[in-house]
C-alpha cells in the first residue's frame, strides 16, 4: 500500500521531469536572475554547521561569535567594523536571550575555561 | 456566541496574554517594516524559543507576528515604495503615488483604519464559523478527512503563483519528505538511508527556517537591489472627509473578498490584496486613476489581506488543516506544546480556541495604536543595514533550533534545505506548497492508512461516502480548472496587475 503511494508519487515526478519544454518557454519571458551568489551560499551553508560542531565544545558564546563572523563574509558589502560591531551586539544579545532569558540548558563558556 | 467571546476575552486580557500579544503585535510589525525578513521565516525563527512559553501565550504570539507582519508591511509599501511584505505589494502601487503627492498621512491612516475594520469584521466571522465548521468536522471520518486535505493540496497548487505543474511538483516533493521516518504502524524505518537521526523524519522548523529564512537571505544577498533613501515626508495624517467615504465600499469589498480567500488552502492574504486590487478598479467609474494614487487602491487590498490573515486561522484552528505556511507552522507549533489540532480543539482547550480570537481583535486594536502615532519612529528602522539583520537572522535560527533537541543534525539540515530553497527559487518553483505538503503529508497518511483498514484495504471507501466523493471531485474539478488555458490567462492577468 506504502509502496504503491510512493511509486504513484514517484511517476509524478518523473512525469514531472519530462516537461521542461513547457518550463523553458515560461522561463524564456520572464527576467534573468543574474550571477549566483557563491559566498553567500558557501558562508551561510558552513555558518549553522559549524555552530552545531562546536556549540558543545566551545560554548555558546565563542560558538555564537565564530558563527556570526563566518555568515559576515556572505555581504560584499560589509566592512570590518560593521562585522564587528555586529558580532559583539549579536553574542551578547543572543547570550542575554537565550542564556539569561530563557534558561537554555547550553554550556555558555569554553568546557576548558570551566574546567 | 456571546458567553464564549466573554471567555474569550477574560482569557485575552489577563496581563500575561496581553503582554505576549503586544510583543508579537510589535515584532510583527518590525518585521513587516524590515524588508527581506518576511513573517514565515520569523515564525520559524522564534518557534523554539515559545516552546519555552504556555501554550496559549505562544499561540497568541505567534498570531500577533502575523497580522502585524501584514499591517507592518502596508508602513513601507506607501513610504518608500518597497512593500516589506509580499501582500503589500499591491499597497506599493497607489500607496506610493499618494505619498508623493503628498498625501502619505492619509494611505498610511487607511490603510490601517482599514485593517482594523477588516480584522474587526473577519474576528467576528472567525468566531461565528468556526463553532459550526467544527460541528461539521466532527462527523468528518478518516475518509473525509483525506479528502479534504487531498482539496487543500490542490487548492494550494491551483492558487499558487505561476506555474502550476511546478506547484504540484513542490507539493508531492513535500509529501515525499514527510514520509522519512518511522512507519507509523509497522514501525519500521523508511527512506533513512540508514541514518539513525533520520529515523524522526525531517524536522519541520529546520524545514521552514532553511527554505524561509536562509534561502531568502540568499535572495536577498544576490539580488543586489539597493534601497532607495528617498522616505516620503508623511504630512498630515488625517484623511478627509472625502477619502472615508471613498474608502467604506473598498474596505468592505476588501473585507469580504479576505475572508473568503484567506480560508482557501494557498489563498491567504496576498491573493486577496490582488484580487481586491483588480475588483475595485473594474468597479471604479474612472479606473484611469489607479496606480496614480487612488485611495480605494490602498484602502481594498489592505483590508482585504488583513481579513485574509485572520481567516485563515479557520481551517486551522477546525479542521488541523493548515492553509499557507505559516498556519501550518502554527500547527506545528501547537502539536509540540501538546495540543491535537483538529475540531476537538474548541471543546477541550476552550479558552485557548476563545482566547486566540479575542487576542487577535486586541492585537488589531494595539496595531491601531501602535502604527499610527509611531509611523515615524518606524520609519527609521529602515535605516538598519540589511548587513546587520541577515546574520542576526542566522544565529537566532541556529541557536533556537538547536536548542529544541540539543542535535546538531537539525542544524545541518537547514544548511541542507536553505540551498535548496534558493535553487528551487532560481527554478521558480514557490516553496509554499513544499512546505504545506511537508506538514499535510502525515495527516494524509495516517487517514488514508486508517480508511483503508476500515475498509480493509478497499479503496472504493472514499467513493461510497458523499462527502468524501465530493470532496474528490472539488479537487479534481480545481486541478482540471486551473491547467485550462483560460484560466492560466487570467492567473496572469491577476498576479501582474500593474
Amino acid at each position: 500500500m506504502l509502496g504503491g503511494l510512493l511509486a504513484l508519487l514517484g511517476l509524478v515526478m518523473g512525469f514531472r521531469s519530462l516537461s521542461p519544454i513547457a518550463a523553458e518557454a515560461a522561463a524564456s519571458e520572464e527576467p534573468p536572475l543574474g550571477p549566483l551568489p557563491w559566498r553567500a551560499i558557501v558562508t551561510l551553508t558552513i555558518a549553522p554547521i559549524v555552530f552545531a560542531m562546536t556549540v558543545r565544545s566551545l560554548g555558546l558564546a565563542l560558538a555564537t561569535a565564530l558563527c556570526v563572523g563566518i555568515v559576515c563574509f556572505a555581504s560584499p558589502r560589509m566592512t570590518l567594523r560593521m562585522a564587528l560591531g555586529v558580532i559583539v551586539g549579536l553574542t551578547i544579545i543572543c547570550v542575554g536571550v537565550f542564556s539569561f532569558g530563557l534558561k537554555l540548558t547550553l554550556p555558555l563558556l569554553p568546557t576548558f575555561m570551566v574546567g | 456566541m456571546l458567553g464564549n467571546l466573554a471567555l474569550g476575552f477574560a482569557t485575552a486580557t489577563t496581563p500575561e496574554h496581553l503582554i505576549f500579544c503586544f510583543v508579537g503585535a510589535l515584532l510583527g510589525t518590525l518585521i513587516g517594516i524590515l524588508p527581506g525578513v518576511g513573517p514565515t521565516a520569523t515564525i520559524a525563527m522564534l518557534l523554539p524559543i515559545t516552546f519555552t512559553l504556555p501554550p496559549t501565550a505562544s499561540l497568541i504570539m505567534l498570531a500577533g507576528i502575523y497580522y502585524g507582519a501584514q499591517y507592518g508591511g502596508s508602513t513601507t509599501a506607501i513610504l518608500i515604495n518597497l512593500p516589506g511584505e509580499a501582500s503589500s505589494a499591491v499597497t506599493a502601487i497607489d500607496g506610493y503615488q499618494m505619498a508623493r503627492q503628498g498625501r502619505a498621512g492619509p494611505a498610511l491612516a487607511i490603510a490601517a483604519i482599514g485593517s482594523f475594520a477588516a480584522g474587526t469584521i473577519a474576528t467576528l466571522l472567525v468566531a461565528a464559523f468556526a463553532p459550526v465548521l467544527t460541528l461539521v468536522a466532527i462527523e468528518f471520518g478518516p475518509a473525509e478527512y483525506f479528502s479534504l486535505i487531498t482539496v487543500g493540496l490542490v487548492c494550494s497548487i491551483a492558487l499558487a503563483h505561476g506555474s502550476v505543474l511546478r506547484a504540484l511538483a513542490m507539493v508531492v516533493l513535500g509529501l515525499l519528505l514527510s514520509v522519512i521516518g518511522t512507519d507509523v504502524y509497522s514501525g519500521l524505518p523508511r527512506l533513512n538511508f540508514g541514518l539513525i537521526e533520520l529515523s524522526t523524519g525531517i524536522n519541520v522548523i529546520a524545514v521552514a527556517v532553511g527554505i524561509f529564512g536562509v534561502a531568502e537571505i540568499l535572495r536577498n544577498l544576490g539580488g543586489g537591489d539597493e534601497r532607495s533613501g528617498e522616505i516620503n515626508k508623511i504630512g498630515k495624517l488625517m484623511p478627509t472627509k472625502h477619502d472615508l467615504k471613498q474608502s467604506t465600499a473598498p474596505i468592505l469589498r476588501g473585507t469580504a473578498i479576505g475572508s473568503v480567500l484567506g480560508i482557501l488552502p494557498g489563498g491567504g492574504a496576498l491573493l486577496s490584496s490582488f484580487a481586491s486590487y483588480a475588483l475595485e478598479k473594474r468597479l471604479s467609474r474612472n479606473p484611469e486613476r489607479f496606480g496614480h494614487g487612488a485611495i480605494e487602491a490602498v484602502a481594498g487590498p489592505e483590508s482585504a489581506n488583513n481579513a485574509g490573515a485572520q481567516t485563515s486561522f479557520i481551517p486551522m484552528l477546525t479542521l488541523g488543516i493548515p492553509s499557507n505556511p505559516v498556519m501550518a507552522l502554527m500547527l506545528g507549533a501547537m502539536l509540540i506544546q501538546g495540543i491535537a489540532p483538529g475540531p476537538s480543539v474548541i471543546t477541550t482547550r476552550p479558552e485557548l480556541f476563545w482566547g486566540l480570537i479575542a487576542s487577535m481583535w486586541i492585537g488589531n486594536l494595539m496595531l491601531l495604536v501602535l502604527n499610527l502615532p509611531l509611523v515615524g519612529l518606524w520609519i527609521r528602522l529602515l535605516k538598519v543595514p540589511y548587513e546587520a539583520l541577515f546574520p542576526a537572522i542566522i544565529i537566532f535560527s541556529a541557536i533556537g533550533t538547536y536548542a529544541i533537541n540539543g542535535s546538531a543534525f537539525d542544524l545541518y539540515q537547514i544548511s541542507l534545505f536553505g540551498v535548496l530553497g534558493y535553487m528551487l527559487y532560481r527554478l521558480r518553483c514557490e516553496p509554499a506548497p513544499l512546505l504545506l505538503g511537508f506538514v499535510l503529508g502525515p495527516l494524509l497518511e495516517e487517514n488514508l492508512r486508517r480508511a483503508m483498514m476500515m475498509s480493509r484495504g478497499n479503496p472504493a471507501i472514499f467513493f461510497d461516502r458523499p462527502i468524501s466523493l465530493g470532496l474528490l471531485l472539488v479537487a479534481v474539478a480545481l486541478l482540471v480548472v486551473s491547467v485550462l488555458p483560460m484560466m492560466v490567462r487570467r492567473r496572469k492577468e491577476i498576479f501582474v496587475e500593474d
